[in-house]
């Protein structure tokens, strides 16, 4: 037959020939439906990052807002002092003259600076007003409305108070109301003076981006089938086999300190594992043609001779190429540091990491020793649950707000990666270093301003 | 339901018309990818590919030649992509077949168009790749080689092995065959 005619012929029969669809092939393409399931977990992971970050500003504007809290508290003392206790007051203030600096007066009313001229004696060189302590609750009660922000203490029991700020009825009311003496007040007046400067001043969060090289740190092996041929499994194992390459990982993460050493730590962790993988599949035959020449002399004239001679090899193919596993994560972890303010701190982290979502490339072994692609689900899951992280971190400071910093970790699913589809099971687990940069964010307070009251006070 | 329709529908992402272009090209898709692919699950893996890709781009079909040749293309397309993955060497293999074998019509019209593709699949790799492109897609030897990146000259090596394999097969399928009808008389 002449290639033409047998061309045809292949060409005729398979060229519109419709081969018959395996049931389960419009499941694994389904796109509307696979875009949904992706949106699906997209929109969880936005959703929980959104918690995340709505909860943690919640926290944190409940706790930098201290004093707003306070105010209302202060604001229940106050009334409970101007009802109750201002002999207290008189009495607790009656041998020290108390001075009060005053960062802006603007907000004052008329009838206000009057009684600060009439009742006070104004120092425009500090921008401090001070008065007799039985002047106390003339001075303290038309000024109730405000609410004492810092309170330094100097020799003289000095209170500073801030604009919308003040005053002594809270103060006073605060320890007069526990009996006790101005000294001691005066005494508490400095501690909490430090005290509320440390509470006033919002608690920071700290905005990180790191980046790791990782290895495929371990991994937990056993077959799925249990009734397989574990001597024909070994095999297998050889024919395909797996080699760790290098990985990495990288993230944002979010901490939240909630104490001077504890804080919680969130954020998105990507991370990349490599391997290797090489396989041996079906008899392979090669026919190699091998050609030697030889000089040789026949009647004194030199003659080249060419023997050619054939032989078939025979073995396996091989082949060769990557496995890529992808994954995010988000990471929820305790985390407890050293002093943060030095330059050099330390932090160790636990928790556990919740996955979101995981894509593969690459090939496996299934349960019936056929290699396969591994792009689907059908080998490995697209959803692990949770993990478990651990990791230890060296910090340096390199500015006030930036720090440096490298963290080896360790980092394991607690389920399998793989269905009951594949030769195994395999549990991926991961260590490496992550190296980092932290940035502080701390919630910017008004500065006090100076030297500007006093004068129109006079 | 037109194949403009269905078209349009895919383009707004309609899962029913994706599903009715499924159902109506899924099978000659799968014949190109199942001669292309050495077994049958590389070759659903190629039919997934192809599919998510028409989704993807199915915009980009300006109408200019056929719908069916266009997403052809995308299978062929995507199943050389595969190929060129796996490093598939094009190996010159038994250099002794070069006998040739008497192949009737008749004998040949006896075989079913799923033992032709067996037999296709059965080529190694680069016999088959080449066979199927020159053969039944049309490309000429030149063309192979840019899509390849081989010489031309190996390209038609390649197609006059992929032919003396088939025939070879052909052969002994024929010779079984006829042994068997023997004994059944």
């Amino acid at each position: 037959m002449k290639e033409e005619k047998f061309d045809n012929f292949f060409k005729s029969r398979l060229s519109n020939y419709e081969s018959p669809i395996p049931d389960e092939l419009w499941g694994k393409i389904r796109p509307n439906e696979r875009r949904k399931t992706f949106l699906f977990y997209k929109w969880l992971a936005a959703f929980t990052l959104a918690l995340f970050i709505l909860g943690g500003g919640y926290w944190y504007f409940l706790h930098s807002g201290k004093s707003k809290i306070n105010k209302t508290s202060k604001v229940a003392n106050r009334k409970n002092l101007t009802q109750n206790d201002s002999l207290h007051l008189k009495k607790s203030l009656q041998h020290h003259t108390t001075t009060i600096r005053f960062q802006n007066n603007s907000h004052l009313s008329l009838t206000q600076k009057k009684l600060l001229k009439e009742e006070t004696t104004i120092h425009p060189a500090t921008n401090t007003f001070s008065f007799l302590p039985h002047k106390a609750e003339m001075i303290a009660l038309p000024f109730s409305s405000f609410e004492i922000r810092h309170i330094t203490n100097t020799n003289l029991n000095e209170l500073l108070v801030q604009q919308h700020s003040l005053l002594l009825p809270s103060v006073a009311g605060k320890y007069i109301t526990k009996e006790k003496t101005f000294s001691q007040l005066s005494e508490n007046n400095s501690n909490t003076g430090k005290q509320q400067q440390k509470t006033k001043k919002a608690t920071p969060f700290y905005i990180e981006w790191y980046a790791a090289p990782q290895w495929l740190w371990e991994e937990t092996w056993n077959y799925t089938n249990q009734s397989y041929n574990y001597s024909l499994a070994a095999n297998e194992e050889k024919r395909f086999s797996l080699q760790p390459r290098l990985s990495f990982a990288t993230g944002i993460g979010i901490t939240k300190p909630f104490s001077k050493h504890w804080s919680l730590k969130s954020g998105v962790h990507y991370s990349q594992v490599n391997e290797k993988y090489t396989y041996s599949q079906y008899p392979y035959a090669r026919t190699v043609t091998s050609i030697s020449q030889r000089d040789i002399t026949v009647d004194n004239q030199p003659v080249i001779i060419s023997d050619t001679a054939q032989y078939i090899q025979i073995g396996l193919e091989q082949r060769s190429g990557y496995n890529r596993y992808h994954s995010f994560h988000i990471p929820l972890l305790l985390s407890y540091t050293t002093e943060k303010d030095k330059n050099f701190s330390f932090a160790a982290h636990a928790g556990v990491m919740i996955n979101i979502y995981n894509f593969y490339s690459g090939e496996t072994m299934n349960k019936n020793a056929e290699i396969v692609p591994i792009k689907s689900d059908h080998y490995y899951k697209h959803h692990t649950g949770l993990g478990i992280y651990v990791g230890l971190r060296a910090e340096k400071k390199i500015q006030e707000n930036i720090r440096l910093f490298a963290e080896p970790y360790w980092n394991a699913g607690f389920s399998n990666s793989t269905t009951s589809q594949t030769q195994y099971n395999r549990k991926l687990q991961t260590g490496g270093v992550a190296i980092g940069i932290q940035y502080k964010w701390q919630k910017k307070q008004a500065t006090p301003q100076k030297n500007k009251v006093s004068n129109s006070i006079q | 339901m037109t194949e403009e329709e269905i078209i349009k529908g895919c383009i707004e992402n309609n899962a029913q018309y994706q599903r009715l272009l499924f159902d109506r090209y899924a099978g000659k898709l799968f014949t190109v990818c199942r001669r292309y692919a050495q077994n049958e699950e590389d070759a659903k893996d190629l039919l997934q590919e192809t599919f998510t890709k028409i989704y993807t781009h199915i915009k980009q079909y300006k109408k200019e030649g056929s719908f069916e040749g266009w997403m052809r293309r995308i299978a062929v397309n995507t199943a050389l992509k595969f190929i060129q993955k796996k490093r598939i060497v094009f190996t010159e293999l038994s250099e002794k077949t070069h006998d040739v074998y008497r192949i009737s019509e008749s004998s040949l019209s006896r075989l079913k168009t799923e033992e032709l593709l067996k037999l296709i699949q059965s080529l190694p790799p680069g016999y088959r790749t080449v066979f199927n492109l020159n053969v039944i897609e049309g490309y000429s030897h030149e063309e192979i080689a840019a899509l390849l990146h081989i010489h031309p000259a190996s390209s038609r090596s390649q197609l006059s092995k992929a032919r003396l394999w088939l025939q070879k097969e052909i052969h002994k399928l024929e010779n079984s065959l006829t042994e068997y009808e023997r004994r059944k008389i």
